[in-house]
């Protein structure tokens, strides 16, 4: 199961960034390719030369593409995911990856180097058995600016999963803790019958319905890194008033974790 | 736009935050170079990732200025950060922090991160993002900006291409193992020579000396070790995710890896141990 493999053209933009697209969209952590910034992220790096692009077709459909630098770092590097045809997949990963070695062999490159989600079985292991040593190397790092756009934004997309029981109104107390600027000290999260989170920083009454208390180094570890609003209580991270509004706001901070595995693409680096 | 502009010990220029503006190049590659060296990369390197790039502003390029040079400079990007099905989230992606040693121990990364703060709140940035090492995030991310490390699932996969770094690399690897008391007793008595054919690449000669390792063209002469095997059971050997001898033992009796002389060299170990 081969496909043919030569390099880029002008006119595969489209369906190289479309491809890229979908074969990113399981993660969280990358950027949406369009064509202006597919062409400067790759096409006019210093060290990339359009012999550097390489594209895999088959049926005359790009199903995958690769660019590497001069240097043997791999840029990026996409598939096309049928879940239809595995086998098939494996064989164009194979041919891709031996199609860059060839490449960086001819460029005299003493070493190739791929970053790409491990969780992905079939790349990795294509990469393992064609005798790639294989690191946790990524180091990505993240703080909050803006908690009430963040919350706006989550609360939205989660709506569905919010729990539908009363209170529907929820004060959201921070302190900064680890950062050094926050912007925000006090939301008012209302989830029904839309969800709207307003700034209340300034107000001197609100409700106290249901009072949530926490710092943002702890919201960034709920958001970001998954630790459940329960392990938070427990810590004494986090603090809710009454008592008796706990599990609603347990659920409510809950519905904005991120489980979507990261991976940052190395050419979306900085 | 908030220009901060604090004092300075006692005698020294004052020192300015303030946004890029054009001319300032020629400063910001020398504080790059001064933190990362000069395999930071050019300016027309520069170039590309500043103000070649699509949507670049100014106000991503922050600088520390004293009597008209900078002396610190910190990059940002913006983007729109995808965190999952229908959720795209305005962030900004910082590196290329670099301070030259003069302006060192002054505070200037946590009042760069606090001076740019309200420009990018009002370009509507919610999330600020970096990489960074381990090392570098436990002593600054994480303290002085509050970040946390994301949990991603990018690994990095490295494989040798080229006969001359695959012998640098077993030099190294004798390297290590002339350091062995039981090694170096042999080596008192003699060199070792061991022959590596491994797939994919000219055969080699390993030699271990009293004096130093060293791996060139095979020679001639008779190796006191021959080895046989396939690049990837090399590779998986510095995996760590078993040891070593276990690798070499599972496919030396799977017939993966082959090996001529261990006999001959267990004499020789044994016979130098009687020696001594």
């Amino acid at each position: 199961m081969t496909g043919s493999i030569r390099a880029y053209r002008t006119g595969d933009e489209g369906p190289i960034v479309e491809l890229s697209n979908r074969s990113l969209a399981p993660y969280a952590g990358w950027m949406q390719r369009t064509i202006e910034y597919w062409q400067w992220s790759i096409l006019r790096r210093p060290g990339v030369s359009p012999a550097d692009v390489l594209v895999l077709e088959s049926d005359g459909q790009i199903v995958g593409y690769a660019a590497a630098l001069q240097d043997g770092r791999v840029l990026d590097f996409s598939v096309a995911d049928d879940q239809r045809r595995r086998r098939k997949r494996r064989g164009f990963v194979k041919q891709l990856i031996r199609a860059l070695e060839d490449n960086a062999r001819a460029r005299g490159c003493d070493l190739l180097t791929f970053s790409l989600p491990a969780s992905d079985q079939v790349v990795d292991t294509a990469l393992r058995d064609a005798g790639y040593v294989v690191e946790q190397n990524q180091y990505f790092s993240l703080g909050i600016l803006d908690p009430r756009s963040l919350l706006l934004q989550l609360l939205s997309v989660r709506r569905p999963q919010l729990p539908a029981a009363a209170p529907v109104v929820f004060t959201l107390e921070l302190t900064p803790g680890n950062y050094p600027v926050l912007r925000v000290s006090r939301l008012l999260i209302r989830v029904s019958p839309d969800v709207s989170v307003e700034n209340i920083s300034q107000a001197f009454e609100y409700p106290c319905e249901c009072l949530i208390r926490l710092d943002l180094c702890a919201l960034t570890d709920l958001i970001f890194c998954r630790v459940p609003a329960a392990a938070l209580l427990r810590d004494s991270r986090l603090a809710i008033t009454p008592a008796s509004s706990s599990e609603a706001a347990c659920k409510l901070l809950d519905a904005l974790i991120i489980d979507t595995p990261w991976h940052v693409p190395y050419c979306d680096g900085f | 736009m908030q220009v901060s502009q604090q004092r300075a010990p006692a005698k020294s220029p004052e020192l300015v935050f303030q946004y890029y503006s054009a001319g300032l190049e020629p400063g910001i590659l020398r504080v790059l170079h001064a933190g990362f060296g000069e395999q930071w990369g050019d300016g027309a390197y520069w170039r590309w990732k500043n103000p070649a790039r699509p949507g670049f502003s100014p106000q991503d390029i922050t600088l520390v200025v004293q009597a008209d040079q900078p002396v610190a400079c910190f990059h940002l990007a913006l983007r729109s950060l995808q965190l999952g099905p229908g959720l795209s989230i305005p962030c900004s992606v910082e590196g290329d922090f670099a301070i030259e040693p003069r302006a060192r121990g002054r505070g200037l990364p946590r009042r760069g991160y606090f001076f740019t703060s309200d420009s990018l709140a009002e370009r509507s940035v919610v999330l600020r993002t970096g990489f960074s090492s381990p090392e570098l995030f436990e002593r600054l991310y994480k303290p002085a900006f509050g970040h946390r490390m994301m949990p991603t699932v990018t690994a990095q996969y490295r494989k040798i291409l080229s006969d001359r770094l695959l012998r640098e690399k077993l030099r190294e690897f004798g390297d290590r193992l002339r350091s062995r008391p039981r090694m170096q007793r042999l080596l008192e008595q003699r060199p070792l020579t061991v022959r590596l054919e491994i797939s994919g690449f000219q055969p080699c000669d390993l030699v271990l000396a009293r004096d130093g390792a060293s791996c060139h063209d095979s020679g001639a002469g008779r190796p006191d070790l021959r080895v046989r095997a396939p690049y990837p059971v090399l590779a998986a050997t510095r995996m760590r995710r078993v040891p070593a001898s276990v690798v070499l033992v599972r496919n030396m009796l799977s017939g993966r890896v082959r090996v001529r002389g261990l006999m001959r060299i267990l004499a020789l170990f044994a016979i130098a141990g009687a020696r001594t």
